[in-house]
């Protein structure tokens, strides 16, 4: 790209790298056991 | 010091934003960015760090024969370029028969050693802060949102517009508030 002449330079330090943080694979949640049917004791 | 002289404090704590026009290329689990002049591949994840890949030019290759140099460096054309939007309309059509998927236009976060120009700067360390898909720009008729799921590894906001490469660098400059 034509740009031009150098003008000045800078010295440009973020505090954090721009950079987006890698989106690692979350967990697939445990299947969870149905639930035990609750038994009525028979009166 | 002279005004071309990097100090050794930083100057901005915050990365500068500037465009620029970025092929698609395929890559290994999803599109990747490829610069249009030089053919470098931008990392996902991680920043593209420059490095001086220039010949040509007698003055040039004057400076090539030092060692190798910090890029960028001001007395050659090296580092990572970034624009004003104004700039990028010509970069956005693919020359015919080139083996792109397309191109694609964006802003991009430079920071590191960065030479400020008349029109644009140069950089060491780059990643894009977002990329915005003109309607034609497949250039084999495939479809935008595919397009744009392949670049989703970089997880910068992908901007699909109604608009064709021609009036893409306008439509942004609205969408953004900037001026061209």
């Amino acid at each position: 790209m034509e740009i031009g002449k150098p003008k000045r330079i800078y010295r440009v330090e973020p505090l954090r790298e721009p950079v987006p943080a890698r989106r690692e694979a979350q967990p697939e949640p445990a299947p969870q056991a149905p639930a035990e049917p609750k038994t009525v004791p028979a009166r | 010091m002279t005004a071309l002289d990097a100090g050794t404090a930083p100057d901005l704590a915050d990365a500068i934003e500037a465009w620029r026009v970025w092929r698609v290329v395929p890559g290994t689990g999803g599109h990747q960015l490829r610069s249009v002049v030089k053919p470098t591949l931008w990392p996902r994840d991680a920043p593209l760090v420059a490095e001086c890949l220039l010949g040509g030019s007698l003055r040039r290759r004057l400076w090539r024969r030092s060692p190798g140099h910090d890029s960028p460096s001001a007395p050659c054309d090296c580092g990572i370029y970034g624009a004003d939007l104004g700039l990028l309309g010509q970069y956005l059509t693919p020359p015919p028969m080139e083996p792109t998927l397309a191109r694609v236009l964006g802003r991009v976060l430079l920071w590191g050693t960065v030479v400020e120009c008349e029109r644009g700067y140069r950089a060491s360390h780059a990643y894009p802060a977002a990329i915005y898909v003109p309607s034609d720009a497949a250039c084999d008729g495939g479809r935008l949102e595919e397009l744009a799921c392949g670049l989703a590894g970089y997880g910068v906001p992908i901007e699909l517009l109604t608009e064709r490469c021609l009036e893409a660098p306008s439509a942004v400059a609205r969408l953004v508030g900037a001026n061209l």
